[in-house]
């Protein structure tokens, strides 16, 4: 499964067939522009096109249906990186991620305190970012008695909550 | 398993130099405030120049207790090939968690490249100079 390029540089990588994702990627790299910001080409696009569902707004809901946004970036020529995690209400993941590696000293910034640096550092938002399948997805999922989940060794499994610890005195 | 939970991405560009990247919006039903590998610099992507880089993709709640991609560009500090590099920080991970699953792609200086998987067939995908178009590459399941 290991293959040589000849051609060698410029060269993207990434994970499952997002191809538009690496074509965008590459005309970036292709076009003069630096690792750094091909990648966060390559990622953005996803995040547009939602790919999969599994990236960028309109997927994922969490027990309360909410999406929220986990995004990174690294340069490996000074080894920074820029993070956010848990991010809410800011749909431009990768971008915000290059924000933190570009305009902080900091790695990783979390949940609503990263939309708010996000924001004001000129990305859109706030906006909600469910959609009408992932809302639907969760319902679907509300109604299953909130089947499958995270949880564990607590009470009641089998159901939505409120949850306590098994085995304690409550 | 058709539920592909995360994009990551390397890039050389014209200089040589590599970046890395990663998003996605995490687990389907996670509970509220759940961080997966995605942000995690070491477990979804790494990047060093004098080595390589790294992308993961999967079961993040287990894949970020292992930091493979900065395992993986380790091995390679170390002169590993890119495909032992990826199969050995799989099989880390397999070896504690036999029903894991999840992939990494590995790829040096040189720009060679591999993947390695456990429990899904991964697909990733490559653009060069020398192709046309995108590639996309299938790598099957490892057996430890």
């Amino acid at each position: 499964q290991e293959v040589e390029t000849s051609g060698r540089f410029p060269l993207v990588v990434s994970t499952w067939p997002f191809l538009e994702a690496v074509r965008a990627a590459w005309r970036a790299v292709d076009g003069g522009f630096s690792a750094v910001d091909a990648v966060v080409e390559g990622c953005s696009t996803c995040e547009v096109l939602r790919c999969d569902g599994t990236v960028g707004p309109g997927g994922s809901p969490d027990e309360n249906g909410e999406t929220t946004i986990d995004a990174l970036v690294m340069d490996g020529a000074t080894m920074e990186v820029g993070a956010v995690a848990a991010m809410r209400y800011v749909k431009d993941g990768i971008r915000a991620a290059r924000l933190v590696m570009q305009h902080t000293e900091h790695t990783m910034l979390v949940g609503e305190q990263a939309s708010i640096f996000a924001i004001s550092m000129g990305l859109a938002g706030p906006t909600n970012l469910s959609s009408t399948e992932s809302l639907e997805k969760w319902m679907k999922w509300k109604k299953n008695d909130c089947q499958p989940n995270f949880r564990k060794h607590v009470l009641p499994l089998d159901s939505c909550g409120p949850y306590h610890p098994k085995g304690t005195v409550d | 398993i058709d539920n592909h939970d995360t994009i990551s991405m390397a890039v050389i560009d014209k200089m040589g130099h590599i970046a890395v990247g990663t998003s996605t919006n995490g687990a389907t039903f996670k509970i509220p405030g759940r961080v997966g590998d995605g942000p995690i610099a070491g477990s979804s992507s790494y990047a060093d120049n004098e080595v390589g880089a790294c992308g993961a993709t999967g079961d993040g709640d287990i894949m970020m207790r292992f930091l493979p991609c900065y395992q993986v560009v380790e091995s390679m500090r170390l002169g590993m090939e890119p495909e032992l590099a990826a199969k050995d920080a799989i099989s880390r991970i397999a070896r504690k968690y036999p029903n894991f699953v999840g992939a990494v792609f590995a790829i040096n200086k040189q720009g060679l490249h591999a993947g390695a998987c456990h429990g899904w067939t991964f697909q990733y995908s490559v653009r060069s100079p020398e192709m046309d178009d995108v590639e996309v590459f299938t790598v099957l399941p490892w057996n430890f």
